[in-house]
């Protein structure tokens, strides 16, 4: 499937290719960064653009005596997140049976979106995690094992392969160990955890007292885990697949789901929320593809589609049947 | 060099980096279907790099909102799927940019302002990095020596450091539910915008 780079992604590259260029290019990176230019519009646009702020950057020094000295510290800073962490990886240490990671934690980071956000990580080591609306992941790597803590929400993983340090996502009492690859996790509930994977293969099981053998999801099926058992992994097609990560690009892809379940889809991404008044209507099936961030949109379409109305009031966007007569 | 020369950088960074909020702001009320605001920004940003000169533009802001106007329009022309929203969207483009909110622009100095908290919150080795290559005008190598790191982490610091910069001058687009005219209401003055380069 012919996927477009997202923006953030191009984003990151372009970023990269500044810094490289503010130290000089080899010949053979030239020819490189003249390639990456040509392949996408967007690309020349995405550099210039960094190209742009980098320039501006340093006359933001003007500014030195103001903002960049008066400490505007993150809400966490660095060295805390690191002790926290490092407790909490110390206790995961000892329950995480079966596997020998031994952790020498030096980089931990915690990320977060909130309603309708959407952010592209790329860590360290070329891989990278897009979360999805309201979710949250700490990502603890060490030279032993890469370990990211999905404890809210979805994330799309995409992993770089490193024999040495397996890529395992922890979802509640679920683990998904990577097999080079990309898959996507969503937590449903404090306990159930689906997991899509759109390339390679990935490992799931259970954190369990005694060790049980894991089941290997492989590209292309989704299991559903919960921690009484892990689901007889299913096939999924092509375009459920491409529906399945839709949302990277803040896109809700319906087809054929009922209306209940579309709403339903729509309210993790927006502060308003979108109700069904009838459960005739809400059992109706709809199609189309809408901006995450378009409830309104959604609704009007919907209800054109299946002859009903819309009424909005500040908190909620109601579908309703239209008035008998 | 590769990339784009020095001048157009600074052009860019003069006259359209204060224009994003607006742009963003806009997009987020036009809210044009099946494109990203993003990806229509780096777009737009690709027509001004690969201008033969940028001489010609006096008026910056109604120029890149006819750029970003045609992209869109190109866009919804290409789409497989033509939906009934879209064309009533296609309606909404005719909204004048005058409508845009004055107080989104930026002037130069705001603009520095925002840079310079963004900087300030920077992971602490990834502002180091930055301030001393960009304020010190250490090169990377001299940089990689003073702190005693190699030069690639030089380089992955310093591409950290831009992007999460180039986030950052883009927050709009998460921070602001559609918050229409809402803003800070400190109407810059317009002219401002053409500071010093």
């Amino acid at each position: 499937m012919a996927r477009r780079s997202s923006a953030a992604f191009i984003e990151d590259a372009a970023t990269l290719w500044v810094a490289q260029l503010d130290r000089g290019l080899s010949p053979a990176e030239q020819a490189a960064l003249d390639e990456w230019i040509a392949a996408d519009t967007r690309h020349l646009g995405a550099l210039a653009r960094a190209q742009a702020l980098w320039q501006e950057g340093g006359r933001a020094q003007i500014f030195k005596s103001t903002a960049l000295n008066t400490e505007v510290s993150p809400a966490v800073t660095p060295k805390r997140a690191f002790a926290r962490w490092a407790a909490l990886a110390a206790g995961v240490a000892i329950l995480v049976s079966g596997a020998s990671y031994i952790w020498a934690v030096y980089v931990s980071t915690h990320w977060s979106t909130g309603i309708g956000e959407i952010r592209h990580l790329p860590l360290a080591d070329g891989s990278s995690i897009t979360l999805n609306t309201r979710s949250e992941v700490k990502v603890a790597y060490s030279s032993d094992a890469r370990i990211v803590r999905l404890d809210q929400g979805e994330a799309l993983f995409s992993v770089t392969p490193d024999v040495n340090r397996p890529f395992v996502v922890e979802a509640g009492m679920i683990r998904v160990r990577a097999i080079g690859t990309e898959f996507v996790v969503r937590r449903e509930g404090d306990t159930h955890a689906q997991v899509i994977v759109t390339r390679g293969a990935v490992d799931v099981w259970r954190d369990m007292a005694s060790p049980e053998p894991s089941t290997r999801i492989t590209a292309g099926r989704r299991t559903v885990a919960t921690p009484e058992a892990i689901e007889t992994p299913k096939s999924i097609s092509e375009a459920e697949m491409a529906r399945s990560v839709a949302w990277q690009n803040g896109i809700i892809d319906l087809d054929g789901r009922t209306l209940a379940e579309a709403a339903s889809e729509f309210n993790r991404y927006n502060k308003i929320a979108v109700v069904i008044s009838d459960p005739a209507l809400a059992s109706r099936k709809v199609v189309g593809r809408f901006n995450t961030s378009d409830p309104q949109g959604f609704a009007t379409a919907a209800a054109a589609m299946l002859d009903a109305r819309v009424r909005r009031d500040a908190e909620r966007i109601t579908i309703e049947r239209r008035s008998p007569q | 060099m590769g990339g784009i020369n020095t001048d157009r950088a600074r052009w860019l960074a003069t006259h359209i980096l204060p224009l994003e909020p607006a742009v963003r702001a806009w997009l987020r009320r036009v809210r044009p279907r099946g494109i990203e605001p993003d990806d229509l920004i780096q777009e737009a940003y690709a027509k001004l790099a690969s201008l033969p000169s940028v001489d010609h533009i006096h008026q910056p802001k109604p120029y890149l909102f006819r750029i970003i106007k045609s992209l869109i329009l190109e866009n919804v022309r290409h789409a497989q799927v033509v939906t009934i929203e879209s064309m009533a969207e296609l309606g909404e483009l005719n909204i004048s940019m005058e409508e845009t909110a004055p107080e989104r622009i930026l002037s130069g100095r705001q603009q520095l302002e925002r840079l310079a908290m963004a900087i300030a919150k920077l992971p602490e080795g990834c502002r180091e990095v930055f301030r001393l290559r960009k304020f010190e005008d250490l090169s990377q190598k001299e940089l990689a020596m003073r702190l005693n790191i190699s030069e690639n982490t030089v380089e992955k610091q310093l591409a950290r450091a831009l992007r999460l910069l180039a986030q950052q001058m883009a927050e709009d687009r998460a921070s602001a539910e559609p918050s229409r005219d809402a803003g800070p209401r400190s109407a810059p003055d317009e002219d401002e915008m053409h500071g010093p380069s």
